[in-house]
């Protein structure tokens, strides 16, 4: 089936324990690869504030997975997005029809460092020592 | 007309006389590329208030405005940016 470019950005709950937080990271890349799919990136934010409260969490860990899989693959995504109630937020969009992973890498090589460095170098995010009192 | 009349029609054709034509900044940069997860970018874009400027204001042209408004939105579901100050976390 044909592969097409999509992404995925989701929220985590900030009490979950990093094992909890990369075990479900690795549940969706396993159903995306066991559909034939494959994962370019999968970017995990450090902990960052939110605009507004979500749940009445004021902070979260974002997680950043871009891939190409098969349209209906999406669905199964959603669904585990949903199902898990730790997941306080996800979205997930589109880039093209078409799927290329060497394309993709290359081009975000060719990206100099500072857009890679761009979510630690926000001001936003906070280091985990400071969570402790929420 | 009236003495009055012509001072302001002057006065209204010298200012646009002096008007700055703002440049589109992604149509200036092409590398700038218009990304929801950019929130400090967004911010720019949007007022203390959390509304989006008007691309009258901030000089961006038509068609960036439209994938920024629609990045802006993506931004505030994702929590990235507000969608009004009164809702913004104070410490």
């Amino acid at each position: 089936m044909q592969l097409k470019h999509y992404e995925t950005l989701y929220l985590m709950h900030p009490g979950m324990s990093e094992d909890d937080r990369s075990a479900f990271g690795g549940k969706l890349q396993d159903i995306i690869t066991q559909s034939g799919g494959q994962v370019v990136l999968c970017d995990p934010w450090p902990l960052q504030r939110l605009a507004y409260k979500v749940q009445r969490q004021t902070q979260g860990y974002y997680v950043l997975l871009e891939y190409g899989a098969p349209a209906n693959i999406i669905a199964d995504i959603t669904r585990e997005l949903r199902l898990n109630d730790q997941v306080l937020k996800f979205l997930t969009i589109k880039h093209g029809d078409k799927f290329d992973a060497e394309a993709i890498l290359k081009a975000k090589q060719s990206v100099p460092a500072d857009s890679a460095a761009q979510p630690e170098a926000a001001p936003e995010t906070i280091s985990p020592e400071e969570e402790v009192q929420s | 007309m009236t003495q009055q009349d012509y001072k302001a029609n002057t006065a209204v054709r010298k200012r646009r006389v002096y008007m700055r034509k703002k440049i589109c900044r992604f149509c200036a940069d092409k590398k700038l590329h218009i990304d929801y997860k950019d929130a400090k970018t967004l911010r720019y874009f949007v007022s203390e208030r959390g509304k989006i400027l008007s691309a009258r204001i901030t000089g961006v042209c038509a068609r960036h405005q439209r994938s920024l408004t629609t990045a802006i939105k993506y931004a505030r579901h994702m929590a990235l940016l507000p969608f009004t100050s009164s809702h913004v976390l104070s410490d």
